[in-house]
């Protein structure tokens, strides 16, 4: 599974997630944190976690969070 | 050496003699093991369902799970009352972060005797080395199948076996032995791995033990049909792999133990629906949130986090752990029928199978 960070990480960076996951797969960008697709092994600890509710399934990305499925993939090229 | 200790020291002092706790049945307190979350990133048909366990499924925030500094104190408290051994189980423990952390907290425990952890072994090959670092000395590690397409379907997140394989590779790379496999046999699901795993594991030092089916929490729709009994494991295996019985390590070991006569190593089989072995069961239960369970199959626990955040002394808890431990009555095995197992029962990723 992917997962996507979206906008309400931005200004928040809480790092609740950083925190809890168990392979440290969740890397700090300037403005939000991001989630390696390739490391992330699928566990949702942050689930409870994140006060802002920014992580999603890429599959389940709200329309006006678009641009952040490019935005997360493109910090890992 | 100073006499001023802190007050929690000299509590535990205190209660040290009382190493002798029983239950009712004349059954002794000897091994603790620890659920540290109930997360895994299995979803194992007979643990984890999907349609139980599935995206919406509720499971515990971090503050409600016991903190290692929590742990590491009730096992100390529980070392008081005859506790030797401690394994470190979830849901699965390598999703706690930083649970090598809690590993080298709870080996300086003094009078702990063994300390081990079970794992599905999808982290293992990451980890395996830092556990060891830590302190731990050995691992069991679940194992259904050995056939990708069985393994895949009973983990039900398309988890490919030889990632496991090469966990316990790992494992064995970083000594963290012996290493003990589990396999639960369900007939009709993965009953025609039980061969293929015994050649697998002939010969490795790896300890393979078959588990009967058991009728777990409350989601598996278990039934006596799918039990493979343990008699016919060791029958089919010795059929192709000549065994030989080995009498048990110590009192109250749970798998009954063969080994291969031309010195290929050793099976065991956990025989807990045909041969159950409630009179010798030793151990107790600590979920991640801090609830104590007597039995696997219990409704309901006992909660020692409450005393925990409450502030109460070291005495206090450990009364309460030894007024828990002698009240104990449990033997659901022994009683076990189709009717008892509809049962409402805790969930094993709560409790740590």
């Amino acid at each position: 599974m992917t997962y996507i960070i979206g906008e309400p990480c931005i200004g928040t960076k809480d790092a609740s997630c950083v925190n809890v996951c168990p392979v440290d797969c969740i890397y700090e960008g300037d403005d939000q944190f991001y989630i390696h697709p390739d490391e992330c092994i699928d566990c949702g600890a942050w689930e409870p976690e994140c006060p802002v509710q920014a992580i999603v399934p890429d599959t389940d990305v709200p329309p006006e969070w678009d641009s952040y499925i490019e935005k997360n993939r493109g910090h890992f090229v | 050496m100073s006499v001023i200790r802190p007050v929690l020291e000299g509590a535990i002092g205190d209660i040290a003699d009382t190493r002798t706790v029983t239950d009712t049945l004349g059954r002794s307190l000897r091994d603790l093991r620890v659920s540290v979350t109930d997360r895994c990133n299995f979803r194992c048909t007979y643990c984890m369902p999907k349609e139980v366990f599935g995206r919406g499924y509720q499971f515990l925030p971090q503050e409600r799970l016991l903190t290692f500094e929590e742990i590491t104190r009730l096992a100390r408290i529980f070392i008081t009352h005859g506790v030797q051994k401690v394994r470190i189980t979830g849901g699965e423990p390598l999703l706690r972060r930083d649970i090598e952390r809690l590993i080298e907290m709870l080996v300086a425990l003094d009078g702990l005797q063994d300390l081990s952890l079970t794992t599905n072994g999808s982290l293992l090959a990451k980890k395996a080395a830092g556990l060891k670092k830590a302190g731990l000395r050995r691992v069991t590690v679940s194992l259904d199948s050995l056939d990708n397409a069985v393994f895949k379907a009973m983990n039900d997140v398309d988890f490919p076996v030889e990632g496991v394989l090469e966990g316990i590779e790992a494992a064995r790379a970083a000594a963290l032995s012996p290493i003990k496999i589990n396999m639960v046999v369900k007939r009709g699901v993965n009953d025609g791995d039980v061969l293929p795993m015994a050649r697998h594991f002939h010969g490795t030092g790896c300890i393979l033990r078959f588990i009967e089916y058991m009728d777990v929490g409350t989601t598996n729709g278990w039934g006596l049909e799918d039990v493979v009994p343990a008699g016919e494991i060791v029958r089919r295996v010795d059929g192709e792999l000549p065994l030989e019985p080995l009498g048990p390590n110590y009192r109250g070991e749970v798998a009954r133990r063969y080994r291969y006569r031309d010195g290929g190593g050793e099976i065991g089989v956990i025989a807990s629906v045909t041969q159950p072995f409630c009179g010798s069961c030793t151990r107790a239960r600590l979920t991640a949130e801090g609830q104590l369970y007597t039995c696997l199959f219990a409704a309901t626990g006992h909660n020692l986090r409450d005393l925990l955040r409450e502030g109460r002394p070291d005495e206090e808890i450990s009364t309460a752990v030894r007024d828990i431990w002698s009240g104990r009555s449990d033997r659901y095995s022994e009683i076990r029928t189709s009717q008892t197992a509809l049962r409402p029962k805790v969930e094993m990723s709560h409790v740590g199978g």
